[in-house]
């Protein structure tokens, strides 16, 4: 606290005034500590204002006067406007609420947009780091590394200091009792290096480690390490069981370790690849996920990517790629990798909260300018008295403030209030958001925005006092006759809000139609009374697929005995979250250009698959319990691969082939289902029962398959006979997030929900702001023409036509606004595209709607002022005159 | 018109009252003035430092010795010469309001 005093004073009284203040402080107690605290502080403000005059004149007798005279002036003007304020309690309330509404949502949405893409990412010199990948430009556009070329990268480049790939993937955990799922991370030996990372215990991979055979150690995260391990040191050197195999423990990576992926880590597992192998660029080549890289120091990302597509450009050709075939590399920073498509949401909504505080100030500014007109009589006298007009100005500038920084007071207590709760509402998948930290950049950001508050709604009064002349104490001065200046801003005001309200609308309604359309529409399935169950299933256990249909087939007929059970099936859990790039081949067609060959999704399903999701069967028919590996090899094939690659043509009965010698006769056409996620659109897919491929797999990494589960009662109520019978059947088996589907489809759209709500908070809050402003703006020209109204009523006008008067005065205020905020909204929502799935940025429904709404609203509002001036009595009014 | 001194104000005044007789430490002085004054005068620390701080720029006050950390302020020969000019104001203006009637004769509280 003594520290808010200039330096001299503080040499001078330091101590001594510290005695005293304990002296004080003891013998008054706690009660009185928030009136000395506040009397130090101003003290201590006031001694810093006077502080340079005192030394740069020196002598005191002329400072003591001058000095004070400046700063108590507006001392004493702060002084009288907090009186004034609080001798006005119900509109100081009203004013510092909406301030701090705007305040509040502007900080808080900031706070989130700082956290996530401001602050550097947890790394040393985290903006040195780069995100690469390979981009494959056929039918698809998948971002994925060939391992060869990744390889090549490393020792061709010029620009960086280390890269490193990595993949993440599921595995089982074995320990003495249990076996759980933990997620697992292959990368080379270099990350932890790039990344700066000293691992807590141990080491960190070597070089030799990155190659297939060397692979059979790994590092646990701290968390793993504390929950499983039991946090003991001499974990380093122990063997764990991951899925069959032994690997010995070689590291434990720091507690705030953050690994650069949606998801937390539990295991680090070299990258493990042949790289000998690897080279020959033959059809065995792998791939990688992630690749990133550190630059060398003083090197730009525009240099990096040039010297990158020079290395691109000579890499070796792999022979599965055509000549037409292109493979492109891209390159962006990691943070905006981690970050994605949040930005452009988190930007939107900060948009939003701006037009907030802007209806904000726009309401506040109603409020001082119907106060100013009520204080007319006492601005005058003060003008009487000598007050010159500068002086009123500065003293009304100095109440603003006050309301300002109240204002402020109350939107950062509001920020922070509702922190937690933000915190709740956000994904975990975004970087950054363990925590929302005020720091400087949010405080700078809230006096940034009060600052631009105060000159918003400080504006309005202060150019009706220009308007309205020196304020005189004649008595006409309260019939406000020289006013239409002060009318029109009122009026403008109100529209201006109400055009924001049309954008906020038509902005949360396009985002809400987009994320049920995501959410709900198109699926493809029926959700409800399903029960998702991926299961980690043991390669090692089950190496042949008879092995593994066998199992399948006890797991069905022992999930379907439950009570409450109507069905189960083996097969994809949608959505996913990309595209398929398998090729396959069409019968009786010449083999194209591997480049262009058609693609498709090719999960294997039991057959009871489809019944148990609600797929339809299209035409022909659905997979049988009969197609067993003696009979004919039989597919079905969605919607859409039918029609993109047998356009025009019959697909049931031809046949098609994804490896060398095997055929598969397409025996039905079902339903589209969003296999690619949950925002992209359908794509081609071929179902093959599990009995005649062989094969379980359903991901792309790992062994992951899933089971669903129908029933005729709540899915939740069956989940544990489930989990029990699947343990039952085999307990090496471990059962990852098992989830009713409307749960897992929820989490799946967990941000175009946040983002819709949000913004339907901000187009709520907004549509009362404008509503409040419309109200406030139509009764005070209600107030403001009561004589006019007098006058018509007294010659003979209707109580009606005053009604009808006044609601087409506000019908006019709201078209006007309407119009207006159309065309701004038509503006505006474009940048929204590329947020909005299945729905036209300028869907006119959408405006419409909005349009309509607002107007019937706005007109309710303006129902009650317009009553009030109807029932105006005449004689009343000309009385008072 | 120079030399004519300036009223002081009321907390200044009370201040250098409150010292006439002995020096005190700060908390003394709030005390003392707080029960001189009737309790109509109450200054916070604060409020207190900036004016024994101003006192001191004026040279109508001085620091005593240290006394632990507290140190004792006392009055200068301009304080007291201050201190009594003011009490002949106000007492040339009480005079002129039993002139005027305005008080009565006598006494005043």
């Amino acid at each position: 606290m003594l520290r808010l005093f200039p330096p001299r004073f503080r040499r001078t009284f330091g101590a001594d005034l510290l005695a005293t203040f304990e002296d004080h402080w003891r013998e008054s107690g706690w009660r009185s500590a928030p009136g000395i605290l506040a009397n130090l502080a101003e003290s201590a403000f006031l001694e810093r204002l006077s502080e340079p005059r005192r030394a740069r004149f020196g002598s005191p007798e002329l400072t003591a006067r001058q000095g004070d005279s400046l700063v108590m002036t507006f001392w004493n003007d702060l002084r009288f406007s907090l009186r004034m304020l609080r001798k006005a309690p119900a509109f100081t309330v009203v004013a510092v609420l909406v301030l701090a509404l705007g305040v509040g949502a502007n900080t808080a949405m900031f706070s989130v947009i700082n956290a996530v893409l401001l602050r550097p990412l947890p790394y040393q010199e985290s903006g040195q780091l780069v995100w690469l990948t390979e981009i494959l430009k056929s039918n698809t556009t998948d971002e994925i590394t060939l391992t060869p070329d990744f390889m090549d990268w490393r020792t061709q480049n010029h620009v960086f200091t280390a890269m490193a790939a990595y993949n993440a993937f599921d595995s089982t955990l074995i320990g003495a009792g249990d076996s759980i799922q933990v997620n697992t991370v292959k990368a080379s030996a270099a990350l932890l290096p790039l990344l700066r990372v000293q691992p807590l215990l141990g080491r960190t991979f070597t070089a030799n480690e990155d190659q297939k055979g060397n692979d059979q150690v790994v590092m646990l995260s701290y968390a793993l390490w504390q929950q499983n391990f039991g946090g003991r040191s001499d974990v380093v050197g122990q063997s764990i069981r991951l899925d069959d195999q032994l690997f010995t423990v070689v590291g434990v990576l720091p507690r705030d370790f953050y690994f650069p992926a949606s998801e937390p880590v539990d295991i680090l597992k070299p990258l493990g690849k042949n790289e000998a192998l690897e080279m020959q660029r033959s059809d065995g080549m792998s791939f990688n996920r992630n690749v990133i890289a550190r630059l060398k120091p003083g090197v730009t990302l525009e240099q990096a990517r040039a010297d990158m597509e020079v290395v691109q450009s000579h890499l070796a050709r792999p022979a599965m790629l055509s000549a037409s075939a292109t493979l492109t590399v891209k390159l962006l920073p990691l943070r905006e990798h981690l970050v994605g498509d949040a930005r452009a949401a988190l930007l939107m909504l900060l948009g939003a909260v701006g037009f907030l505080l802007l209806m904000a100030c726009a309401n506040v500014a109603n409020l001082l300018l119907s106060r100013a007109v009520s204080r007319q009589r006492e601005l005058a006298i003060r003008g009487a008295l000598g007050a010159s007009r500068g002086r009123i100005a500065a003293q009304l500038l100095v109440e603003s403030l006050a309301l300002a920084a109240l204002g402020c007071s109350g939107g950062l207590a509001l920020a922070i209030w509702t922190r937690g709760a933000i915190l709740g509402l956000l994904p975990k998948t975004i970087p950054g958001l363990d925590s929302l930290p005020l720091d400087f950049r949010v405080l700078a950001f809230t006096m940034a925005s009060v600052c631009a508050s105060i000159l918003v709604f400080g504006l309005g009064p202060a150019m009706t006092g220009a308007a309205g002349g020196s304020p005189s104490l004649n008595a006409e001065a309260r019939t406000f006759s020289g006013g239409s200046s002060r009318q029109l801003w009122l009026r403008l005001s109100a529209a201006a809000q109400m055009a924001i309200a049309i954008v906020l609308l038509t902005g949360s309604g396009l985002m809400l139609q987009s994320f049920w359309r995501q959410r709900y529409r198109d699926l493809g399935f029926r959700s409800d009374q399903l029960l998702a169950v991926p299961v980690h299933f043991s390669r090692t256990r089950y190496p042949s697929g008879t092995k593994q249909s066998e199992f399948l087939d006890d797991l069905m007929g022992k999930l379907c005995s439950i009570p409450g059970v109507a069905g189960a099936a083996v097969g994809t859990i949608p959505p996913g979250d990309f595209h398929a790039t398998n090729n396959i081949r069409i019968e009786g067609r010449p083999l194209a250009a591997p480049i262009n060959r058609p693609v498709a999704r090719q999960p294997s399903v039991s057959a009871s698959y489809f019944q148990v999701m609600g797929i339809p069967v299209l035409r022909g028919r659905g997979l049988l319990d009969s197609d067993m590996p003696n009979t004919e090899p039989v597919v079905l094939v969605s919607e859409t691969l039918a029609r993109r690659y047998f356009p025009g043509e019959e697909p049931l009965g031809r046949r098609v082939s994804v490896s060398r010698d095997s055929w598969w006769r397409i025996a039905g056409i079902v339903g589209d289902v969003k296999t690619a996620g949950l925002g992209a659109g359908p794509e081609p897919v071929i179902y093959f029962p599990y009995h005649q491929s062989g094969r379980v797999d359903t991901g792309f990494l790992g062994d992951n398959i899933g089971i669903l589960v129908r029933s005729v009662v709540d899915p939740g109520a069956v989940a544990p006979e489930v989990r029990k019978r699947i343990s039952q059947l085999d307990p090496s088996i471990s059962i990852g997030d098992m989830q009713t589907m409307d749960h897992h489809l929820n989490q799946s759209a967990a941000r175009p929900r946040l983002a819709a709500l949000l913004l339907g908070l901000f187009a709520g809050l907004g549509l009362l702001l404008s509503i409040v402003g419309l109200y406030g703006v139509m009764s005070f020209l209600v107030r403001w023409r009561v004589r006019e109204i007098g006058i018509r009523l007294a010659i003979g006008a209707r109580p009606g036509d005053v009604l009808r008067l006044i609601l087409v005065e506000s019908g006019k205020v709201i078209f006007t606004g309407a119009i207006a905020g159309a065309a701004a909204a038509f503006w505006l929502n474009r940048l929204m595209q590329g947020l909005l799935y299945g729905i036209s940025p300028a869907d006119p429904l959408t405006f419409a709607l909005s349009i309509a709404f607002l107007s019937a609203v706005g007109l309710t509002a303006s129902y009650l002022p317009a009553l009030e001036a109807s029932a105006v009595d005449p004689m009343t009014t000309l009385r008072a005159e | 018109m120079d030399d004519l001194p300036e009223p002081l104000k009321a907390a200044d005044f009370h201040i250098l009252l409150v010292l006439l007789e002995t020096p005190r430490h700060g908390y003394e002085i709030m005390k003392e003035v707080e029960r001189e004054s009737g309790g109509r005068v109450r200054l916070e620390v604060g409020t207190l430092y900036r004016l024994l701080a101003r006192l001191l720029d004026e040279g109508l006050l001085e620091q005593g010795e240290e006394d632990g950390r507290r140190r004792n302020y006392a009055l200068t020969r301009a304080g007291r010469r201050a201190l009594k000019s003011e009490a002949e104001r106000l007492a040339g203006v009480v005079n002129l309001l039993r002139v005027r009637k305005l008080l009565p004769q006598g006494d005043v509280h």
